[in-house]
């Protein structure tokens, strides 16, 4: 008989599995390991289950902020409200797409850096700290919404896209980034 | 007929006889999420505020356990409800109005922990101590494991992360998660199975 899969192992904890399947560990000690140390590790999850219940006043301090960020949309939603607007996520994808190109290749064989040969003002120097909360806005602000109609432009954009992009980026490159988005959507240069 | 409550209607799904538009702000609380949805994206923000009553716990609990302090989790549980209320004239009711706001929630989670810096050391708060314990000590030593657990927790790659979160804690299925998270079921219990392993190298505990 075969041993459990993963799938059958987690299928196997959740109470699941066949009980043709689940004999199986009662004549298997390997799968038997796999299957208690899979209940100890969820156990131990299990501790930390516990979440603070946030008091009334923190819902109304939640709620006044929700409110207060509506307000700002109804109000015009400012200068990213560009990314709000379902027509307008086919530019997201572009943008998306010219961070990974720019990851990929290698922006200091593209672009080259202050210092060489860049062009005076083409590019706003941002420093760390700048760079950073402009370029997370913008991620941000791609919701999963957004991200359907990502994917029906044919690129798939799921969670944790940003985690392999956005770790990779220099302060030049986040500069290079922004002024590249700056481009594609005719919004103003950060 | 079109939108979220013809949506709902076509899935099967329990819609109050009274129409969203007709209610009085006062009998909000009797429609379901799907008519509630509807009334919202046609602009009442009433019925949005319904909405933020009914999940905010859930959604608070989600991003609470992916940022691991309070400050952060009212900061996420805000941005979330700012991106449904934004994208509610998108939400087809295909599937159910929480799933859709989990699934904001794990993205917003997701998007704003790879933005900032990786956190190198255990979660900021002190650990929570329960001080109505009958054994102070024995609560001291649950609260130091939970703030460990917690801790091996955030080291986890984001989707085997997000699956255990999402199963353990908010007792979600495979069929769920994988809607959530955009993947396969089959790909939810894998994560889910890494995710423990993980876990337990991580702890560095021995059944």
């Amino acid at each position: 008989m075969t041993h459990l899969t993963c799938d059958e192992l987690v299928d196997l904890i959740d109470g699941a599995l066949p009980a043709e399947r689940a004999r199986h560990v009662e004549v298997c000690p390997a799968c038997r390991l796999d299957a208690a140390r899979l209940r100890a590790a969820l156990a131990q999850a299990l501790e930390a289950a516990d979440v603070p219940e946030p008091t009334d006043a923190d819902w109304a301090r939640i709620a006044a902020r929700i409110d207060a960020a509506l307000a700002v949309d109804a109000a015009g939603a400012g200068w990213r409200g560009w990314l709000h607007r379902p027509v307008l996520a086919p530019l997201a994808a572009a943008v998306l797409l010219a961070a990974g190109v720019v990851v990929a290749t290698g922006l200091g064989l593209l672009f080259p850096w202050p210092g060489t040969r860049t062009p005076a003002g083409s590019v706003v120097a941002l420093d760390d700290d700048e760079g950073w909360p402009a370029v997370a806005a913008i991620l941000a602000d791609l919701d999963p919404t957004d991200a359907d109609m990502l994917h029906q432009t044919g690129l798939d954009v799921r969670p944790g896209l940003s985690d392999r992009l956005l770790p990779e980026l220099s302060a030049q490159e986040w500069a290079e980034l922004e002024r590249l988005i700056a481009l594609e959507t005719g919004g103003p240069q950060p | 007929m079109e939108g979220p409550a013809a949506a709902a209607l076509a899935a099967g799904r329990r819609v109050s006889s009274r129409t969203p538009e007709a209610a009085p702000a006062g009998h909000l609380d009797t429609l379901d999420d799907g008519a509630l949805a509807a009334a919202a994206a046609a602009g009442r923000r009433e019925a949005f505020d319904e909405i933020v009553r009914r999940h905010r716990r859930a959604v608070y609990q989600i991003c609470f356990r992916f940022a691991g302090n309070a400050a952060d989790a009212s900061d996420l549980t805000q941005d979330v409800f700012v991106r449904a209320w934004r994208g509610l004239g998108r939400f087809r009711g295909q599937a159910a109005l929480s799933t859709w706001l989990y699934r904001i929630a794990v993205n917003v989670c997701l998007n704003r922990a790879s933005v900032r810096r990786p956190v190198q050391e255990p979660l900021g708060e002190q650990p929570i101590v329960d001080r109505d314990a009958d054994d102070p000590q024995d609560a001291v030593l649950r609260a130091e494991r939970r703030t460990r657990v917690r801790a091996a927790i955030a080291r986890l790659p984001p989707r085997q992360r997000a699956t255990l979160l999402l199963r353990a804690y908010q007792d979600l299925s495979h069929e769920e998660i994988a809607r959530i998270l955009g993947g396969s079921v089959g790909a939810s219990k894998a994560n889910f199975f890494h995710a423990l392993a993980s876990l337990r190298r991580l702890l560095g505990e021995r059944p």
